[in-house]
């Protein structure tokens, strides 16, 4: 099975065209894409450094992690939507690059991680969140997550230097 | 400006910065890192004075935890952004839109000092923030020339 033909359906699709044809679509959904990620990565770093023992402004995680994920949550739908239109106006380019492959594999393990963070850690996290004391297992999950995110900044931003927009 | 263009082009430093193919996109990537940090902040500290964001918690706190995050950010970008003007002196001093784009971060900068003095004096005082429509308006307002401040950053690049 080959994903080319899927990969040329995404390119030939009307709104990709449009894309490649209006003059500032692209700069305007980039500058969307970074002010998306930047706001991603912005807050779970709170959330991340806080789970490696350093303090926010809420006293417990609990707090912290109910005031930031929705916003955390909200600009990663924006993220993926500009990301996805940034995609597919170059979808067979985008796919057979390296820095793009390396960056969503990126993506993928950090909301794994996040997944094993919400199963494991904050499954007792009534135990473990007073006096700003943190598991280890919950300061892997933080530590784990800001490599992962400062990761995706750097191939994202490489995309652009192995890559010219279609 | 073609002088000084010129002089930061021909400098030994600056051409050995473009031979250097791993440096510009690693310091970007170092820029745009500390813009997260910054808009992190920005949000947090600017919503809280609108009243969006951290209701229940003290202003104090946001300042003491957010605002040492906002300039140290804000120190990163002005060292690695300075690193990418050298190294690029023309696609940066020779663009409308970097002298737009620097205005907007001068203005945020100094709206931030007056957002910090608002929030720390409301509650000094024992008023609740926000306190009226003044102190909603003005954390939008700071939060929104961040923004468009970081989308005339990403437009160096479009822009002749």
């Amino acid at each position: 099975m080959t994903l080319e033909p899927i990969l040329t359906a995404i390119y030939d699709w009307p709104l990709s065209d449009a894309i490649r044809q209006t003059e500032y679509a692209f700069p305007l959904l980039e500058c969307i894409h970074v002010l998306a990620i930047c706001i991603v990565v912005g807050f779970i770093s709170i959330v991340d450094l806080r789970l490696l023992g350093l303090p926010a402004h809420a006293r417990s995680v609990k707090a912290l992690l109910g005031q930031t994920l929705p916003v955390v949550w909200g600009a990663f739908v924006l993220a993926v939507i500009s990301g996805g239109l940034l995609f597919a106006s170059n979808a067979t380019g985008y796919a057979k690059n390296f820095d793009f492959r390396i960056k969503i594999l990126l993506i993928v393990l950090a909301f794994l991680n996040m997944l094993a963070f919400h199963l494991i850690s904050q499954k007792r996290i009534a135990e473990w969140d007073v006096a700003g004391k943190t598991p280890p297992s919950a300061k892997l999950s933080g530590g784990l997550s800001l490599l992962l995110w400062i990761g995706v900044v750097g191939f994202g931003r490489h995309i652009g230097f192995t890559l010219a927009p279609f | 400006m073609d002088h000084v263009i010129g002089f930061i082009y021909n400098s030994p430093s600056s051409g050995w910065m473009r031979l250097a193919g791993w440096l510009i996109p690693t310091v970007q990537t170092v820029h745009i890192l500390a813009l997260a940090a910054l808009m992190g902040s920005a949000v947090l500290l600017d919503m809280k004075l609108a009243g969006v964001m951290a209701r229940t918690d003290a202003g104090a706190t946001l300042v003491r935890r957010y605002l040492p995050v906002l300039w140290g950010a804000l120190a990163v970008l002005f060292v690695s952004g300075f690193t990418l003007l050298w190294a690029e002196p023309e696609r940066v001093l020779s663009k409308t839109i970097f002298w737009v784009k620097m205005s907007l971060v001068l203005l945020a900068f100094l709206l931030t000092f007056l957002l910090r003095k608002r929030l720390l004096d409301r509650e000094a005082a024992g008023e609740p923030v926000p306190a009226g429509r003044f102190d909603k308006a003005f954390g939008w307002i700071a939060l929104l020339i961040w923004i468009v401040a970081l989308g005339c950053g990403r437009w160096i690049a479009y822009s002749y």
